[in-house]
């Protein structure tokens, strides 16, 4: 079936309904499909219920890159030095809601290290807003009463202005 | 499977489509809570601090001990011979970042140095006392400050202190809580006697959560020739290490009491700790140069009464100047 020779082709189906087809090595990245495999669940296609066929397509571009093999030492440090840039590139998303749909992704199928770069992503994002714009941002309701409110900004004195 | 292809190799095009309606329908931001601690754990001290503004949920999320116990487990901080902060797992890797702060400077002239002392850290801050020795038209002139530092953001806060200026360094500090953590106080013993009767015969003690100070001469602690000028902080109590004996104050009650060390330990080099949630210390002898645990004992009424001893290690070093080797921690790991 398979044009290329590599390896076994998986079967991702995402929230809404579209199938992935992605190379088993690629696919391994992810924990929680790993499991699956482990556990002979993968012969038909592996549904996703929580990841959507945009997020998903995301997810497979982060893991085939990361997959890439250096061929020796030289290149090794020039692959490096590429993933290093497109990972930079890769959390520079236009919605942000995509960026914690990401997120929720690479926790859901657990893998670490995109995990690690879409959190991060999030906490550089956040670190320089005021508390109202990360409510904002989370689509948070403020439950303190102002009388609670005021008492932790009080004791939040000392992270100092 | 042909439809799978044309997603993947249009991608560019898929995302413009659908990306309004996706939009739409992220009303919901829903985060497990792993997730929300994951960020949460990478934001700098002064913004994660702030963040507990954000919902009550949120304020539980980061004040959990658990969160901020694995959050200042990130920080190693080097205070000799500069002022220095590892981040251990920071995302760039092993950081090393020199701190800075007047304070901080060290000038390496003779009778012209700084010493700092880290009294403890709580919600990221560290609190340090600074002692500066200067000499200026051949007079030594000694300073005192109490300072609150955050290694994340530099940014600090002299505590105002208004029984300074001191005219030299007789004090011995703790830093510990009462009932609960946030009865965090700062304790200041001083012997302001003329002649040396080490009788620490005045407690300054600067309540954290009220931010003001007060001072007490009644409560005093007689004879004793700290050896430590930082208490250990276990249960309540700070300890300090004194020549032949351990002085200990109920930081809720604020109460001393002394208690007796082992006869093997009078008179060697003894450094005071925590191990396991208890008191311990290590002492050390030379020759041959014996390394030995100590852990305090209690009875089931709390009273402490006796320690278990038990051999760490022996060097076989030969060792001239026992002077040049100090136990700085034991890490209980």
């Amino acid at each position: 079936m398979s044009s290329s020779s590599s390896s076994k082709m998986i079967e991702l189906r995402s929230s809404d309904g579209e199938t992935f087809h992605v190379e088993e090595t690629v696919v391994l990245q992810s924990e929680t499909i790993k499991q699956m495999i482990d556990d002979d669940c993968a012969n038909a296609a592996i549904p996703l219920p929580n990841v959507t066929s945009m997020t998903l397509a995301k997810v497979i571009e982060y893991i085939k890159k990361h997959a890439e093999k250096p061929k020796d030492d030289d290149d090794k440090k020039v692959a490096e030095e590429d993933l290093k840039k497109f990972d930079a590139e890769f959390v520079k998303v236009d919605q942000e809601s995509m960026l914690f749909d990401l997120v929720r992704a690479a926790n859901y199928l657990n893998i670490k290290s995109l995990l690690d770069l879409t959190c991060q992503a999030v906490a550089d994002s956040i670190k320089d807003l005021s508390v109202e714009e990360v409510r904002k941002k989370f689509n948070i309701q403020n439950d303190f009463t102002p009388e609670e409110e005021a008492k932790v900004r009080k004791e939040n004195a000392w992270a100092f202005d | 499977m042909e439809e799978a292809n044309v997603v993947l190799s249009n991608n560019g095009d898929y995302v413009d489509e659908s990306g309004t309606i996706e939009m739409e329908e992220m009303v919901n931001f829903n985060m497990p809570d792993d997730i929300i601690r994951n960020i949460l754990a990478r934001l700098p001290t002064k913004p994660l601090l702030q963040s507990r503004c954000v919902s009550t949920h949120w304020n539980r999320l980061i004040t959990d001990p658990y969160f901020i116990k694995s959050k200042l487990r990130r920080k190693i901080l080097l205070v000799s011979p500069d002022f220095h902060a590892i981040e251990d797992n920071g995302p760039l890797g092993d950081d090393v970042v020199e701190l800075r702060h007047p304070n901080f400077e060290c000038h390496v002239a003779y009778y012209t140095y700084r010493d700092i002392s880290i009294l403890g850290t709580f919600d990221g801050i560290v609190v340090f006392v600074v002692n500066h020795y200067n000499v200026v038209d051949k007079l030594l002139s000694f300073t005192s400050h109490i300072l609150f530092y955050n290694p994340f953001t530099g940014s600090s806060e002299m505590l105002p202190d208004p029984y300074s200026p001191f005219y030299d360094n007789e004090h011995i500090y703790g830093f510990g809580y009462g009932a609960t953590k946030d009865e965090l106080k700062i304790v200041r013993f001083r012997d302001f006697t003329e002649t040396p009767l080490y009788n620490w015969n005045t407690c300054d003690v600067f309540n954290l959560k009220e931010r003001s100070w007060s001072s007490s001469s009644e409560i005093v602690i007689k004879r004793a020739y700290f050896l430590d000028h930082v208490g250990a902080f276990v249960n309540g109590f700070l300890y300090w290490f004194a020549v032949s004996k351990i002085v200990a104050l109920d930081v809720k009650e604020m109460v001393i009491s002394e208690i007796r060390l082992p006869v093997t330990c009078i008179n060697t080099k003894t450094h005071l700790g925590t191990l396991h949630g208890r008191l311990s210390m290590i002492t050390y002898t030379k020759n041959p140069f014996e390394f030995n645990m100590w852990i305090m004992k209690m009875t089931e009424q709390g009273v402490k009464n006796s320690w278990s001893e038990t051999r760490l290690l022996t060097l076989d070093l030969e060792v001239r100047s026992y002077t040049g080797l100090e136990v700085i921690s034991l890490m209980d790991c």
